[in-house]
């Protein structure tokens, strides 16, 4: 039967009404006890339950009801009951209102104009085709013999359903229910969009978070807080944050539902949940072109996964995350409770979340381009000059207590290359030396080039690393480089540890420096580091940094030495330890290395092969063969340069001598050098 | 003719699509949008377009058949021919608003009248599936 109140005032309705209904002001408003707990409602849940908990106090005749509040969708969704455990009404899908209002017994017209409706028995309009309910009557804790259902209007929409039941709801019950809506219903309207408010503030409080994210902050924790976050606002039940890659779905992120879940299949072991295998071909079209999906029925989905429905998937929201240029990913939000669909403000929250990620991941990697092309050489793809400064310093203050080597390869006569081989040729070549000093380094060897032909390694090791075999072994890997048929690429090599070489890193940079010199000009000298004929002849038509060979000792010493096996380098540092003290007198600036390793030779002249020697006692072959060689030929010389001076000297071969060498001395002098 | 023998459904939304255009966004997202409904054996493809003030609902009925089966930007297949029937566009007081009959792929085209909410029923031979509750 229509109940004879009709047009109930909700406190929201019109201006005369919402002014009523101010907090506080309204005369005969909620008393100071329930407007507090009204207030103090932490969400919609807490608010309608004080709401309700309010209405069973002033009209003590109720002894069970139900609030159902339609959101952006249309659908009444229940937020809050009395008397009726919350095992039986949470969880329950909402309403759609065309359903309520065709099971409204009063009809659509009273629907509109907010007539209540008193009838006998349990009935809540739209339960009794609503296929997902059975009979909520059954399940209630006491008898019920009247339902009153009121709809509750605002701006000319019923915006909640009240439907209260008890053992006889006489008019002064019903009366005082209207009286308490008029004193209580406005503000808890007001509250409610206050929630909704804070709810929104919520969002866009971590939405500007995710923005605002600082540059040291890890990404990827950034976006699980963000995915954590959006699972929470949304009050779904899972969410899963992924990217698009070709035809591979890469999960970035993932909370809630869904992770960890296992899903059996007939005959073989249970196997992880794929939940991102609802993102079809379909949908991923659809989000490819910037769409927004929901699937509120995803049972009923023409494409939908039979093992995810199995598993609980009922309804699904995927959100394109949109990157400029390249394929995004999405966003995705899952419920185990069918018909859930956000509401416009939140899927539009939602979406903001979602570009805000987009925007995030975006700026990462255009941070993450911007390093990379600060602090990497274009053309081998190696660290540049800052990278090199910049790894150098890091790894001197950090201190490991390893060895730090830094070593300095130049590619000897690549100016020639260019010249020959033209500029693109030998930027190929370059290319190659990077990609085989990526390839080939040493694991945590960090190769730079410095600038034009000059590259840098930055060694770590142990206080056992052997620094001049690793060295090598890198100029090895340069120079098995080929530039043209029969040529390939030289390098000159300079390297230094710290500690041991150098104090500090300026120091350990220059002794490296001054090394790479050093051997530069000795390979130079030495026209090891001729790469072509062609260079080969600029170098020997430069001012000879060799002393000639114009004295007796310079002469016999290298035709000696040659005949021994010594080497170039051993050859030229030899020549200088002789020359020097035969020359005329001319000051001559000598590389730092050949220097050193002259000073070495005429260091060691007066030891002996029996070990009796000056001045550290080197005995037999330990004594480098340069020395030995100079031992042999300053003495046959100082004897006299005859017969009888071989004679002495074979006398004291295994003595003072080494004897091979007087041997190959004898060989020589009988066949009297060019003097 | 369709008003003795006929199933009333309501038909349930499966899959609601909306784009997002930056700057756009709350536009587009209240504005425009494709809608997937079902009703017993039969797919009903709804979207609204709105442009310049004015809107437009079209929809067509679509076998009940996978989408993944045919390629992403292909047009739904036509309804059978057998399948005749009408749109309607009725207010909330049950009275109709406009109506056009199914083309022969299904389909139908209606201008739906801003800010006012109205019920779709497509009527078919038999059954008619009922949306309630579209606005514009």
């Amino acid at each position: 039967m229509a109940d004879p109140k009709r047009h109930l005032p909700t406190g929201n309705e019109g201006p005369h009404e919402r002014s009523r209904a101010e907090i506080g002001a309204a005369p005969g408003g909620p008393s100071p006890a329930l407007l507090e707990r009204l207030l103090q409602a932490q969400n919609p849940e807490q608010l309608y339950h004080q709401f309700l908990l309010g209405l069973s106090e002033a009209v003590p005749a109720i002894q069970h009801a139900l609030v159902l509040v339609k959101d952006a969708n249309g659908y009444f969704q229940y937020l809050g009951a009395y008397g009726i455990p919350g095992e039986l009404w949470r969880g329950l899908e909402g309403l759609p209102e065309a359903h309520i209002r065709a099971d409204f017994p009063p009809g659509e017209t009273a629907w509109y104009r907010g007539e209540s409706h008193l009838e006998t028995g349990y009935h809540l309009p739209g339960l009794s085709t609503f296929e997902l309910v059975n009979d909520l009557q059954a399940l209630l804790p006491a008898p019920v013999s009247q339902t009153l259902t009121l709809p509750l209007l605002a701006q000319g929409q019923v915006w909640a359903l009240l439907n209260l039941h008890g053992c006889e709801l006489k008019p002064d019950h019903r009366e005082a229910v209207y009286a308490y809506l008029e004193r209580v219903i406005g503000i808890v309207r007001q509250v409610h969009e206050y929630q909704q408010s804070k709810r929104r503030s919520l969002w866009l409080g971590a939405i500007n978070s995710l923005l605002r994210l600082p540059r040291e902050h890890p990404l990827e924790t950034a976006l699980q807080d963000a995915l954590e976050e959006a699972l929470r606002l949304s009050e779904a039940d899972g969410a899963r944050l992924v990217s698009f890659e070709g035809d591979e779905v890469r999960t970035l992120a993932q909370a809630g539902w869904g992770v960890g879940l296992e899903t059996p299949e007939r005959g073989r072991p249970v196997r992880a949940l794929e939940v991102e295998a609802a993102l079809t071909r379909t949908v991923r079209f659809k989000l490819s072109r910037g769409e927004q999906i929901s699937i509120p029925r995803y049972d009923l989905y023409p494409d939908h996964r039979p093992e995810l429905a199995e598993a609980g998937l009922s309804s699904l929201v995927a959100l394109p995350v949109q990157r400029p240029g390249v394929e995004g990913g999405a966003l995705l939000l899952f419920k185990t409770q069918s018909h859930w669909l956000p509401d416009l403000q939140t899927r539009e929250l939602l979406q903001d979340m979602a570009a805000a990620i987009g925007i995030v991941r975006h700026e990462r990697l255009l941070q993450e381009e911007l390093s990379w092309a600060a602090y990497t050489d274009p053309l081998t793809g190696l660290g540049n000059r800052r990278a090199f400064e910049r790894d150098l310093e890091n790894l001197h203050r950090l201190d490991s207590g390893r060895l730090l080597m830094l070593a300095l390869l130049d590619l000897d006569g690549f100016k020639a290359i260019n010249d020959t081989h033209g500029h693109v040729h030998a930027d190929h070549v370059l290319v190659r030396l990077g990609a085989t000093l990526k390839a080939r380094a040493r694991a945590g060897d960090r190769a730079y080039r410095l600038g034009g032909d000059e590259f840098a390694l930055i060694i770590e090791g142990s206080a056992s690393l052997d620094v001049s075999r690793t060295a090598e072994r890198y100029r090895f890997l340069i120079e098995e480089i080929k530039v043209a048929d029969g040529e390939y690429l030289k390098a000159s090599l300079g390297y230094a540890v710290l500690p041991g070489d150098a104090q500090d890193l300026a120091d350990l940079w220059r002794v490296a420096d001054d090394r790479m010199y050093d051997d530069k000009a000795l390979r130079r000298l030495l026209g090891g580091a001729a790469s072509s004929p062609q260079e080969a002849r600029r170098n020997s038509s430069k001012e000879p940094l060799s002393p000639e060979p114009s004295t007796p000792l310079s002469r016999l010493t290298t035709r000696l030495g040659q005949a021994a096996g010594l080497g170039p380098a051993e050859l030229q540092a030899l020549a200088w330890a002789v020359g020097p003290a035969e020359a005329s007198g001319e000051v001559v600036t000598l590389p730092q290395a050949v220097l050193r390793e002259a000073m070495a030779l005429l260091g060691a002249q007066y030891e002996r092969w029996d070990g009796k020697g000056l001045p550290q006692g080197l005995a037999g072959e330990s004594i480098p063969l340069a020395v030995r060689v100079l031992q042999v030929a300053r003495d046959y010389l100082r004897l006299g340069g005859s017969a009888v001076a071989l004679a002495a000297l074979r006398a004291e071969a295994r003595k003072a001598y080494d004897p091979r060498l007087v041997q190959l001395l004898a060989q020589i002098v009988g066949t009297p050098p060019d003097r | 003719m369709y008003e003795t023998k006929t199933a009333h459904v309501e038909a349930i939304l499966i899959m609601d699509t909306r784009s997002v255009r930056a700057g756009l966004r709350n536009q587009d997202l209240a504005g425009n949008w494709s809608r997937l409904y079902k009703a017993n054996q039969l797919y009903l493809d709804l979207s609204l377009k709105v442009e310049r003030g004015s809107a437009v609902l079209m929809g067509q009925v679509i076998e009940a058949k996978p989408l993944e089966s045919r390629p992403t930007d292909a047009k739904p297949e036509p309804v059978e021919s057998t399948l005749k029937g009408q749109a309607r566009l009725k207010t909330l007081s049950d009275t109709v608003a406009a109506q056009v009959d199914l083309d022969e792929s299904g389909g139908f085209r209606l201008d739906l009248p801003r800010g006012v909410t109205h019920h779709l029923e497509v009527r078919l031979s038999g059954l008619t599936v009922r949306i309630s509750d579209l606005t514009a």
